[in-house]
């Protein structure tokens, strides 16, 4: 209970040596009603795992497709007809786009989508271009060999890749790819230019799709009439800034909904802010009667203070921490298959500093501002009560 | 008490005036001071490549507008003093400036430029700045605003003026005062 004292000097020396016991004081008033404060402990800890996994999660897989689009050819040309995508003859292709001016690099592609053992995976054949990007020290895979990536096969043993209404080719693994190559490479299969065609029904002399690059990333748009001349098929021309706008919105509108999808959760918590108010309001006959001995309001807003960091700061880190662990901690991709619903094999994902403290960052504030201004709000009514309506009406 | 007042007012008047020099030394742009001062600009670290390939420094900066052409290399430019002083510039416009006041700019002749490297626009690739086709007016924007942009062929600016409607097509000996201030006009920074 709050001392009696007579000066103003004693009054100010005692509450200076109170700020530590309105902590001890605070604490102590929690464990007395530890059920309540277990239920806010629990639901807060709840919302900040949810909201962190949520935004972390966007944050993390939208900078490694923004890293994706960074390091990807500036223009995909591919070949269509009525009924979608066609084999493209490379050599042809070629010629005739390399005349096209402002064209950098041209080069055509082997890769499309096949069944993999746990889902789609992107087969690519080896040609010159994707050699050179192999990682150093992984080998060119010849005739029946496959490089992988790390969510493609759940162990060891022989790859079996099957074709949209083609019989499964079956292939040695002879390298897995690093986990640590995170997006790019996890179900991803790198075969030998020949297998890969064949996988695929190309013919000898086909591609699946035509690349290039621009010097200036603002002449991808303006360079698109031009090629669709060149050419003398029906194309599709996509720039990198559409390919990364599409995965963006993707994502964005798949974030969206798992956030409505949550709002069950979001409506605990402010279940959760009307119960604090209800304590706050319950109490007034204490707050009232430390008024009468002594107390001033900034003691009783402190106390106010001090209860609700003690309980926020534990749940709204724990919970952060809790959904780091549960997107990043190796062997745990189910959470992104849960929540994003990923077609394929679910990546591997990486904690990159920007992204990923921009998330938790994000997710603590989210959670934790709304809380902070309700124990503020309810401790500020508190402190600014009449002792005497506390005391005789106060609802204890 | 008039006494204090007249010595407040000085002091004032003091303080305001070291105000306003000092920021007009800070917008003092490099070539302003290099003018002023008979100074030269600082060089850059490295000379292009003998293929033309520019050689940057993080700590080369424009001696027109200071920016550092590091940081832009893709519009960068080059200019190779016969003394062997290099200078890269932030874009094509810098350049043309420098080379149409070399003493302003970089207190020397400009007879004692000896080789001047931009990039094609297209393919970034190294070009003699002399052997080039300019195009200005296009809705291609450069560091400094609407850029002058450089290429190696005519074939290459005809294509540029169909994607970006430049309107003034020139080279380098074909650049006279009348196309100068065409290009940057009179009055206009």
């Amino acid at each position: 209970m709050g001392p009696f004292v007579s000066t103003g000097e004693e009054v100010d020396r005692m509450r200076r040596r109170w700020l530590t016991p309105l902590m001890v004081w605070a604490a102590r008033d929690l464990v007395r009603q530890p059920g309540r404060t277990i239920l806010l402990l629990a639901a807060l800890f709840s919302m900040a795992v949810l909201i962190n996994l949520l935004l972390v999660l966007h944050q993390t897989i939208a900078a490694a497709a923004g890293q994706l689009a960074a390091d990807a050819p500036a223009l995909v040309v591919r070949r269509v007809d009525p009924h979608g995508w066609r084999p493209l003859p490379a050599d042809t292709a070629l010629a005739r786009v390399a005349g096209v001016v402002g064209v950098v690099r041209p080069r055509v592609r082997i890769q499309g989508v096949v069944q993999g053992p746990l889902g789609p995976v992107t087969v690519i054949g080896a040609t010159g271009d994707v050699l050179a990007h192999l990682p150093r020290g992984v080998p060119s895979p010849g005739a029946g060999q496959a490089l992988v990536g790390p969510a493609v096969l759940p162990g060891a043993g022989p790859l079996t890749l099957t074709p949209p209404g083609r019989s499964a080719m079956r292939f040695a693994v002879i390298r897995r790819f690093s986990a640590g190559r995170g997006l790019a490479a996890g179900e991803v299969v790198v075969l030998h230019a020949d297998d890969a065609r064949t996988l695929l029904g190309l013919a000898a002399d086909e591609a699946s799709d035509l690349v290039l690059d621009v010097f200036h990333d603002e002449e991808a748009d303006a360079l698109i009439p031009d090629l669709a001349r060149a050419l003398a098929w029906p194309v599709r021309i996509t720039t990198r800034q559409d390919r990364l706008g599409q995965t963006l919105s993707a994502l964005s509108g798949r974030a969206g909904m798992l956030l409505a999808a949550f709002v069950p959760a979001i409506l605990a918590m402010a279940l959760l802010v009307a119960a604090l108010g209800a304590w706050g309001r319950q109490r007034q006959w204490e707050m009232g009667l430390f008024k009468a001995v002594g107390w001033r309001s900034a003691d009783i807003l402190q106390l106010y203070l001090y209860r609700g960091i003690l309980v926020g700061a534990p749940a709204l880190l724990g919970g952060a921490a809790c959904a780091g662990l549960l997107l990043f901690l190796p062997g745990t991709a189910w959470i992104s298959r849960l929540l994003y619903d990923w077609g394929g094999p679910p990546p591997m994902l990486f904690f990159t500093f920007g992204s990923g403290c921009a998330g938790l960052f994000l997710g603590t504030l989210v959670v934790g501002v709304p809380f902070l201004a309700v124990i503020f709000w309810t401790g500020w009514q508190a402190a600014t009560a009449d002792p005497a309506d506390g005391l005789t009406g106060g609802g204890g | 008490m008039s006494k204090l007042m007249n010595f407040a007012g000085v002091l004032s008047f003091l303080g305001l005036s070291l105000l306003l020099a000092s920021a007009s030394a800070a917008a003092e742009t490099p070539a302003r001071a290099h003018a002023s001062s008979g100074k030269s600009p600082l060089a850059a670290q490295k000379p292009p490549a003998d293929d033309g390939r520019m050689q940057i420094s993080e700590t080369d900066r424009c001696p027109v507008c200071g920016m550092f052409p590091a940081k832009r290399p893709k519009t960068a430019a080059a200019m190779v003093l016969a003394d062997g002083r290099t200078f890269y510039f932030c874009g094509n416009g810098c350049l043309l400036r420098t080379w149409h006041a070399t003493p302003a700019y970089l207190n020397a002749p400009r007879e004692a430029i000896q080789r001047m490297v931009v990039r094609d626009y297209f393919s970034g690739d190294p070009l003699d700045a002399g052997q080039a086709w300019w195009v200005a007016g296009s809705d291609v924007i450069g560091p400094m605003g609407p850029a002058i942009v450089a290429m190696g062929s005519e074939k290459a600016v005809e294509r540029f003026q169909a994607r970006h409607h430049g309107k003034t097509v020139f080279q380098l000996e074909g650049l006279d005062e009348q196309l100068w201030d065409r290009l940057f006009p009179p009055g206009k920074k």
